[in-house]
């Protein structure tokens, strides 16, 4: 982890409500290096699209009591508005969620291409700008051939066509190149991807991601894929970081997560994934807790099949479970993944090992055998 | 029909074959057409053959899963079936009777045999009615019993549905997604139907919760016999709960077949592409599936269907005879048919499959 373009540190992230304050994001660490694509996974409500949206900054309504948000090595939380204005659409951008919603339907394909390359991060355009593009033609031309030229990288085989389409006028998988073309139009360094596929048909999707994939390898660009679906993650991404109810339960690397994975969140969820070889397990009973007045220690336990009375008191601190493997649960002892959690682990928690490994070896041992990846 | 290469699954296969002598469910040549209007006198400018003569027979007890795209026209299929819309023409059967030809009187006593689970849980409920009220609804409508009667009803449902009793009080708004999709569940059960389309019951719902919803519904049809339409674009979960299943593209059926024959050997250019976008989470789930096979372009518009083989423009395997003439059920097992040229003797380009 020598130089992570991006690192999320002690997040938190909460919104006033009516009933009080939500908590909704619970601090949660992770980074993301360079070059490298993570994947964000969890279920409805979990916090994925709020962290992302608090990286971005799109979230006026918002307030983060604690944390860091370090964008090459620089704390983004303490920019002003311009001047995190002027990072966003430029040095990061995002793929939106719905490709049905989030192109302006009265604008052409082709003008709000041009916006991006018009305004490049900046908060407002100087008058002798203004006047500058008004006459010249130059300029505009040339973002025209750009946005043209983004469009055909796309795979859309009528980019001219495309560029004077209205969204209507397209089907769901063009939009949504469309949305990659704009994304990438400014050659961003961090591209953050929510939900990409999931609006789409299985065959539109995978040929989607195939080429987002391709476009971001061809760039090195650095991608955080915020998904639902663990089998997208495990095609997309080198680390996987699984989200339950604001807290990051559980990151290791993709192959190491799919070996060997620990948290009962996760192995629940992976259970309950239709598959074609083993069938569709029992699903997890019971749903996520209330934000504004949420457990004081394990956010999963009531729902977890492995629970005991102190998971319902202590905070399950993410310790290291490999060597590059952490796991938010008191079923794995090991030391904490964070300095901030020092304190939690010199008086730790004991409710017995996980069931699942009780016949054989220790989790670390495990993994090192499954060729935990080198740091 | 029974070949070598089948002889393990022969005696499931006449098992089924004796089923299906006498199936519960039967389409015949179902159609819906939605015609076009344009100008300003509403002139008939054509029509979208949104389901374009599909045939398919559904065993008693048994699940038949509809799989495709979005516009394949799976659930205008479901829909025309029970018919919540008119069909064009077409003959379905339910239980021997012949639903296209009910009188409006008629066809309201018979839907207590034949109902819906609706696609999004949220919007299928009404928002002003407590969870009793819904329930009961279908209840009142068939006559059944006195109010104490029903509220038992109502009890006995929601316990076969596993929600505590006392949500009967609450509205929707109060419950998550899938406690309504179950509420929806015990509605569309509460008359001990035979036949029930689930129109993709769990795609608004998380895996997690999506999971328990698919055992309640086995659990259920185990106990009553019910015979589900499970409509569906997502194979991997139709793979868990179909017996038989049936592709679609653009209106038409394209593969037929049980379960285990279609995913093991797919016999459509189409049903195979599907099968290998499938995400997995396994190595083993990934061996068991296609090799990836990406698709040209996108499915075109219904309105202009390619002449032929509506596939043709994006199939990989397309040869001249494609355009000229529609291909018909080439039957690839005991319990397999797929509409491809490539399966038939006249043309030399059948050797390219496998």
């Amino acid at each position: 982890m020598a130089d992570p373009i991006l690192e999320v540190k002690n997040l938190h992230v909460h919104f006033e409500t009516h009933d009080g304050t939500a908590e909704v994001i619970n601090g949660i660490d992770f980074s993301i290096d360079r070059g490298e694509t993570a994947a964000l996974v969890g279920e409805t409500g979990c916090g994925k699209s709020v962290t992302v949206k608090s990286i971005m900054g799109l979230l006026p309504s918002a307030t983060i009591p604690e944390g860091e948000i370090r964008y090459k090595g620089e704390d983004v939380l303490s920019l002003s508005d311009a001047e995190r204005h002027s990072r966003r659409g430029k040095e990061m951008s995002m793929i939106m969620q719905d490709p049905m919603t989030s192109l302006n339907p009265v604008l052409t394909v082709g003008e709000q291409m041009m916006d991006v390359l018009k305004w490049q991060g900046r908060p407002r355009l100087s008058l002798s700008k203004l006047v500058r593009d008004a006459l010249s033609t130059g300029a505009k031309a040339e973002h025209r051939k750009r946005a043209i030229e983004m469009l055909g990288e796309v795979e859309i085989s009528a980019p001219e066509r495309v560029f004077e389409s209205y969204p209507v006028e397209l089907s769901g998988g063009m939009r949504q190149r469309v949305l990659i073309a704009i994304a990438l139009l400014s050659e961003p360094d961090l591209l953050i991807a929510d939900e990409p596929g999931t609006a789409l048909d299985v065959t539109t999707e995978a040929k989607v991601l195939d080429l987002l994939d391709e476009l971001v390898e061809e760039r090195d660009t650095s991608v955080l894929y915020i998904t639902h679906d663990l089998g997208v993650a495990r095609e997309v991404s080198d680390r996987i970081n699984v989200m339950y109810a604001g807290e990051i339960v559980e990151q290791a690397p993709t192959v190491d997560l799919f070996a060997n994975p620990q948290h009962p969140y996760t192995r629940g969820l992976l259970e309950s994934i239709p598959t074609l070889s083993t069938g569709i397990g029992d699903g997890i009973e019971g749903h996520l807790p209330d934000y504004t007045n949420p457990p004081a220690g394990c956010r999963f336990a009531d729902r977890c099949p492995h629970a005991e009375a102190a998971c319902h008191e202590a905070y399950p601190y993410p310790r290291r479970t490999g060597p590059d493997h952490a796991t938010a649960c008191h079923l794995f002892d090991g030391l904490p993944a964070r300095e901030r959690h020092e304190s939690l682990a010199a008086d730790p928690v004991d409710i017995g090992t996980a069931p699942w490994l009780a016949g054989g070896g220790d989790a670390p041992g495990d993994i090192s055998a499954d060729g935990g990846t080198d740091q | 029909m029974n070949d070598s290469a089948y002889t393990t699954e022969s005696t499931a296969a006449a098992q089924r074959d004796r089923d299906l002598d006498d199936p519960m469910v039967t389409v015949e040549n179902l159609k819906k057409h939605f015609p076009l209007f344009e100008g300003i006198f509403q002139k008939k400018a054509g029509e979208v053959r949104a389901v374009d003569g599909v045939s398919f027979s559904i065993a008693e007890g048994e699940t038949f899963g509809l799989v495709g795209e979005s516009g394949s026209g799976k659930t205008t299929t479901g829909r025309s079936m029970l018919r919540l819309t008119e069909p064009t023409s077409g003959r379905v059967e339910i239980d021997g009777q012949n639903v296209v030809d009910l009188s409006d009187g008629e066809l309201k006593r018979f839907r207590r045999n034949m109902q819906i689970v609706h696609q999004d849980p949220a919007s299928s409920l009404n928002p002003r009615h407590r969870v009793k009220s819904i329930i009961e609804a279908p209840l009142k409508i068939h006559d059944y019993g006195d109010s104490e009667a029903r509220l038992e009803r109502v009890e006995e449902l929601l316990d076969m549905v596993d929600l505590p009793r006392e949500f009967m009080y609450r509205y929707p708004g109060q419950l998550s997604g899938g406690q309504k999709q179950r509420v929806g569940i015990a509605r569309a059960v509460a008359l001990n139907p035979k036949f029930v389309v689930l129109d993709e019951p769990t795609s608004a719902l998380d895996v997690s919760v999506q999971a328990r919803i698919i055992n309640i519904l086995e659990e259920i049809q185990e106990e009553f016999g019910i015979t589900y339409l499970f409509i569906t674009h997502d194979l991997s979960l139709l793979k868990n709960v179909a017996d038989r299943i049936g592709v679609m593209y653009l209106g038409r059926l394209v593969e037929v077949g049980d379960v285990d024959s279609v995913f093991g050997s797919p016999q459509h250019p189409y049903s195979r592409a599907l099968l290998s976008a499938i995400s997995t989470i396994s190595e083993e789930d990934e061996l068991a599936k296609p090799d990836r096979i990406t698709l040209d372009g996108e499915v075109p518009d219904p309105r202009e269907k390619p002449s032929g083989c509506a596939f043709r423009s994006r199939c990989a395997h397309e040869f001249d005879a494609c355009a000229v003439e529609e291909p018909e059920l080439y039957e690839r097992g005991p319990d397999q048919v797929a509409r491809c040229f490539l399966h038939d003797d006249r043309f030399e380009e059948g050797a390219e499959w496998e």
